[in-house]
């Protein structure tokens, strides 16, 4: 299903993606204060968006893997939360370039909207370095779920920061004229589509880094099984034993 | 759009809009690509693995 879904996003991806850039550069009219740099908001804001719908995946897997302890969630949250860190840092870099020409200067500190957006990215940066700290999967896996949940507490504050608390420059969407409203619409779909086209790929690679440690814990059960099965139990990495690429086993397996 | 305070001098966004938009496609292609080595890397370590696991079955 995931390789089947892989293959009609890489059909799909390119040319929304085309569409998005066309009607975004030759379609929608300049915007009258700021002119032509405004442009940057039909990238801008869907990679925002995109991001936080990568966090909110983070969430309900996380929640999922601490009702079921079913490591595809687990696995579905780690991917999520890479590609949406990704995205959120473009949408991040892609504002800040946006702010420079607008407001002259790329960041404004006091500004509650880019502040609380910072954090979110950090705290996302976090729940990939404990991923990353943690070799057990089963612990890793519960870990990093809590973060998952409190982490996401991050995204409601980061949309409700400027409509609600309005400290800063940031803009508020109010209204967009009709062509620019479409051009809007068209480009976040494609952000989306190339969002799902990107956590699919990482998918793909989650499920094949399983199955290499799947396969190489079967080699050394069906190697040694007595001394993998105690490995395994004691909890060792069994897969550190193997010298890839000649899977010769090292001194510390005995034979 | 509110848009808060603008200070935009003509003429001098044209760079800027260019950067954003080269950022985003660089860093997110970079991302892919660096995906797909690491997807063909496992995909190496599969066949090798699932080689070693036959000749390991036939041998018993």
């Amino acid at each position: 299903m995931v390789r089947r879904l892989s293959r009609a996003l890489d059909i799909v991806v390119a040319p929304a993606m085309l569409i998005s850039l066309v009607l975004a550069f030759l379609y929608a009219p300049d915007e009258a204060t700021m002119k032509s740099v405004y442009r940057i908001f039909f990238f801008h804001v869907p990679a925002a968006a995109s991001s936080f719908v990568g966090f909110a995946i983070v969430f309900v897997c996380s929640i999922l893997y601490l009702r079921t302890r079913k490591q595809m969630y687990d696995l579905l949250a780690g991917a999520a939360a890479e590609v949406g860190v990704v995205f959120c840092a473009v949408g991040i870099g892609m504002g800040m370039l946006w702010a420079k020409p607008v407001w002259g200067t790329y960041w404004i500190p006091g500004d509650v909207h880019l502040m609380t957006t910072a954090v979110l990215f950090l705290i996302y940066v976090s729940y990939l370095m404990l991923r990353a700290s943690i070799e057990d999967d089963e612990r890793r896996a519960r870990l990093a779920s809590v973060i998952g949940i409190f982490g996401f507490a991050g995204v409601p504050i980061v949309y409700f920061s400027i409509r609600v608390v309005q400290i800063g420059n940031h803009p508020v969407l109010l209204g967009l004229e009709p062509r620019m409203q479409l051009t809007f619409m068209v480009c976040m779909t494609s952000m989306l589509l190339f969002f799902t086209f990107i956590l699919v790929r990482r998918v793909r690679l989650e499920l094949a880094r399983a199955e290499v440690a799947r396969m190489r814990r079967d080699l050394l059960e069906l190697a040694y099984p007595r001394e993998a099965t105690a490995r395994v139990v004691a909890g060792a990495a069994v897969e550190t034993q193997w010298n890839a690429p000649d899977l010769a086993p090292t001194s510390e397996v005995p034979s | 759009m509110n848009i808060g305070q603008v200070h935009l001098q003509t003429q001098q966004f044209l760079p800027y809009l260019t950067v954003a938009y080269c950022l985003f496609f660089a860093v997110i292609f970079a991302y892919v690509l660096s995906l797909s080595r690491r997807q063909s890397r496992l995909d190496n370590d599969l066949a090798l693995l699932r080689r070693a696991l036959d000749e390991e079955k036939r041998r018993r």
